[in-house]
């Protein structure tokens, strides 16, 4: 997008979730409207508009960002989000303090916790497909990367996806960061690139988890949902600050 | 046909959304693009204003979100009715049906139609 496009763009949206304290909500907002304005230049673009054309048109058919920004503050409550967030860390310890629950949904939100008796299984939520089998393993200084499973999986709402559980474990998980997971990938075999992402779902199309045993050997494991279910073949990468390493992943028929 | 007054399009626009929805999961430009589609462009509301609705009927327990990714690789924010919003959507069309039949008698009784 040019500059100038994207200042029509950038603007409209600065108004419109302006009145949203939270910033979590708002950069979602923010992102959704993005969305649909970049839907709506490019329809206006396929019947033959000047790109500069197409995002004044987009903007001006969004409506009034002022009005947009009242009604969408009044929803957005901070105090909303900021209890929803407590009562997120209240739920967390409270598995942390009983280790009972190894699943926990709230506001459509799954989060695991590994306790003892986890039989990570049953985080492979509906009717298992054909499962794969392959000992892809590889050592990078204190970590164990391997494929533990991969598998089709049907859920009961008629879904249907693929999913990767890479294990990492290594016996300094405090030394792991974060960032480290952000930054794997799969890649199937017709070059579609799935990235994990922070926010998750069951029963949406992603899922990702990690869990730790603080005491002896840690173990971290991160899910993928591959979304075209037709794809047999898998990759799982990692380039990044001189680290590196493919996983090959095969589905059975 | 002509264009609906705004305001009385407002009111209405959450039970438009939950019909919608009741057929399929879809994300807002989906919504807007087939309201207009189906009504012939009669409702052809202001786009934003979808977004207020769509985020009220989620907080109310009346639809679902979750982020799905297209094959060109972008994602969008894909909106599926829940129980509660069908429930919602039965109990407003009641009240439209009630509320129509009633505009239709009085206009009847003026002549007007």
């Amino acid at each position: 997008m040019k500059s100038g496009e994207y200042y029509i763009i950038s603007s409209w949206l600065d108004v419109a979730v302006r009145k949203i304290k939270y910033g979590p909500d708002r950069k979602r907002v923010r992102r959704e409207l993005a969305s649909h304005l970049e839907d709506a230049m490019s329809a206006y673009m396929d019947s033959g508009y000047e790109m500069h054309e197409a995002a004044a048109m987009a903007v001006k058919n969004m409506g009034d960002a002022g009005e947009i920004a009242d009604e969408l503050g009044a929803i957005h409550k901070p105090y909303f989000s900021y209890f929803c967030n407590f009562m997120v860390i209240l739920a967390l310890l409270f598995i942390l303090v009983f280790g009972r629950s190894e699943q926990l949904d709230i506001n459509g939100k799954n989060y695991a916790m590994k306790h003892e008796n986890t039989n990570v299984e049953t985080l492979f939520d509906g009717e298992d497909g054909p499962v794969f089998e392959q000992n892809s393993r590889v050592e990078i200084g204190e970590y164990d990367i391997y494929i533990d499973k991969a598998s089709v999986v049907d859920y009961n709402s008629g879904n249907q996806t693929v999913k990767i559980k890479l294990n990492i474990e290594t016996n300094k998980l405090s030394y792991m960061k974060p960032q480290f997971f952000r930054y794997i990938t799969v890649e199937d075999e017709g070059g579609n690139v799935y990235r994990l992402e922070q926010d998750t779902s069951k029963d949406g199309l992603r899922f990702m988890t990690n869990y730790g045993d603080i005491t002896g050997k840690s173990e971290i494991a991160v899910y993928f949902n591959a979304l075209d279910k037709n794809a047999k073949n898998y990759t799982v990468k990692y380039d990044r600050a001189g680290v590196r390493f493919e996983l090959p992943v095969k589905l059975g028929e | 046909m002509s264009k609906i007054d705004k305001s009385l399009l407002s009111g209405s626009t959450s039970m438009l959304v939950l019909a919608l929805l009741r057929e399929s999961d879809k994300y807002g430009y989906q919504m807007i693009t087939e309201l207009a589609l189906r009504s012939d462009n009669t409702f052809e509301l202001k786009e934003g204003t979808l977004y207020p609705v769509l985020h009220a009927l989620e907080k109310d327990g009346a639809l679902k979100s979750y982020d799905k990714q297209a094959p060109n690789g972008k994602t969008r924010k894909y909106y599926s009715i829940t129980k509660k919003g069908l429930e919602l959507l039965d109990e407003k069309t009641e009240q439209w049906n009630t509320f129509a039949k009633a505009v239709n008698s009085t206009l009847m009784v003026k002549g007007t139609v």
